[in-house]
């Protein structure tokens, strides 16, 4: 039972190792590649030619003009389709397995684990952390007219992500690092904080769990009430008075589910239909 | 129907990475802008590209196809060392790295300096922002190819001009050439191709220089001070092989 638990996160680890490594290579290799080097085997490309969120921001100009705004190439549209495909049937996967930033910001959460213990992740009062958790989508709102408005990438000198994978190449501006140190700071006591508060991109994403195929949900007829879920859940949504788990910041990270949080099988697990049925058919 | 950490891993990994192989094999994986400028939708350059969307990323060879300059006359202008890479070579983004800010921070040389080049030299529109400067070789290469006259452009770019990467060493590639002034006489700020424009020989000024010229954009002055030679002499005697082959 233990093994299964713990393998559930270790898949998710591998699958977020894989791409902070795909992201890291191919990064590395553009900044090569304008030096005259190449690696073998990786295509290197610009960190804004391989970020989905950058086929959200030049759509309008794509809509308006046909073209793309600075920086931007046609690879991160195709990215916003496929990551939009994964979010209509899982939910923000994007974020919980596969941004490179998350999971950075996730493993240093570890740290801050062990240094605080139970009382991470809990230092933002709730009434303060539930109107903070709609600052994003001011930054998504913002970002987006910005970039109509000026055609230039407004938020890249200001995106912690871009500083992290660039922080070598004398591109970033220090409003970048500013951004990225106070994130690592701030992943110290409350986990995945840029994602929580700031992410325009997860602020889009989101909203993929209103519409989501495979939903998050709650068995309520098998469920204990021991809350093992809500202390798992590194957003801090509360899963153990839902059915169904709509919330705009689930990351569908699977820790609140009953292959890792739950003591329960079958009780917390991404289903398309209502868990209680099953267990109706079981009793009958 | 249920689906746990294999199910998830597995479709994030073939939609997202298998996505990206799938559309690299399909050629539609497009990492690079294709280095063509937006154009003109109205008025009378509709059709024609638009320098103010000259990117970081072009190369002075990208720039050279879509515009009618060359590369060539694009180093020249900044007054890049084309024994360090060829011409065609260099990125707009390059401008920045070797120039930066300027002017005691008040402004900078890079791409928008390379936009507004290529729109003096072509004639197409584009409004640079205040803090934009260019090197002082751009002006020569402008006036001395025949492209920017008018003095208030001039007093424009000279307001916003900055000493060159290699102050007096301009590639000598600018071919047309055309009288900066209708006034031939020679002032501070006449070149050796006004000069010749005006109808003297390379051979007779370097006569009176007694050193060869290897820069016909140099302004006189400069390289005057430059050879340890005295201003007020030379000009007398170039003044006067200009009068003497006045129409």
């Amino acid at each position: 039972m233990k093994r299964k638990k713990t393998g559930t996160q270790r898949i998710r680890l591998a699958v977020q190792i894989l791409f902070f490594v795909v992201v890291a290579l191919v990064s590395v290799a553009h900044t090569l590649e304008e030096q005259g080097v190449t690696l073998p085997f990786v295509q290197g490309a610009s960190l804004h030619a391989i970020c989905p969120f950058g086929g959200v921001v030049t759509l309008y100009r794509l809509v308006t003009d046909g073209t793309y705004v600075q920086k931007i190439h046609e690879s991160a549209v195709w990215l916003l389709g496929l990551v939009a495909i994964t979010t209509l049937a899982l939910g923000p996967v994007f974020c919980g397995w596969v941004c490179p930033f998350g999971s950075f910001q996730e493993w240093l959460g570890k740290l801050g684990k062990k240094i605080f213990k139970r009382r991470y992740n809990t230092f933002v009062p709730s009434a303060v952390d539930r109107i903070l958790r709609y600052l994003r989508y001011v930054v998504l709102i913002w970002v987006v007219v910005m970039t109509a408005v000026t055609a230039t990438l407004v938020f890249s000198d200001y995106d912690p992500y871009y500083a992290l994978f660039n922080f070598y190449t004398g591109e970033v501006a220090v409003t970048g690092f500013v951004a990225l140190a106070l994130v690592m700071v701030l992943s110290l006591f409350v986990e995945r904080p840029f994602c929580k508060y700031a992410c325009p991109y997860g602020a889009v994403l989101g909203l993929g769990n209103l519409l989501r195929v495979f939903k998050l949900r709650r068995n309520s007829i098998t469920c204990i009430d021991c809350q093992a879920c809500d202390k798992a859940c590194p957003m801090n949504i509360t899963v153990s008075t839902a059915s169904v788990v709509n919330d705009h910041q689930c990351i569908s990270c699977l820790k609140c589910t009953s292959d890792s949080a739950c003591p329960i099988p079958s009780t917390v697990e991404f289903n398309t239909h209502r868990l209680e049925n099953d267990t109706q058919e079981v009793a009958k | 129907m249920k689906i746990g950490a294999k199910g998830i891993a597995a479709s994030a990994v073939v939609t997202i990475l298998g996505g990206v192989v799938l559309l690299m094999a399909l050629g539609s994986w497009q990492t690079e802008s294709e280095k063509i400028p937006v154009k003109f939708s109205t008025g009378e350059f509709a059709g024609m590209a638009n320098p103010e969307d000259i990117r970081g990323s072009y190369s002075f060879a990208d720039v050279e196809k879509n515009f009618p300059i060359t590369a060539d006359t694009l180093a020249a202008a900044f007054a890049l060392d084309v024994t360090v890479k060829p011409a065609q070579d260099y990125l707009a983004k390059d401008l920045e790295a070797l120039y930066g800010e300027v002017a005691d921070g008040a402004g900078e040389v890079g791409t928008d300096s390379l936009k507004w080049f290529v729109s003096l030299f072509t004639g197409l529109p584009f409004t640079p922002g205040e803090d934009t400067y260019v090197p002082r070789t751009v002006i020569e290469v402008l006036r001395d190819s025949g492209k920017v006259v008018d003095a208030d452009t001039l007093a424009q770019l000279e307001a916003k001009s900055v000493e060159p990467l290699v102050p007096g060493i301009v590639p000598d590639v600018v071919d047309t050439h055309v009288e900066s002034t209708t006034e031939r006489v020679i002032k501070g700020n006449t070149t050796y191709a006004d000069v010749i424009t005006w109808g003297v020989t390379q051979a007779e000024i370097e006569a009176v220089l007694g050193v060869p010229l290897k820069s016909k954009t140099d302004k006189i002055r400069d390289h005057l001070l430059a050879n340890n030679l005295e201003f007020s002499v030379v000009k007398t005697q170039l003044q006067a092989l200009v009068d003497a082959s006045a129409p």
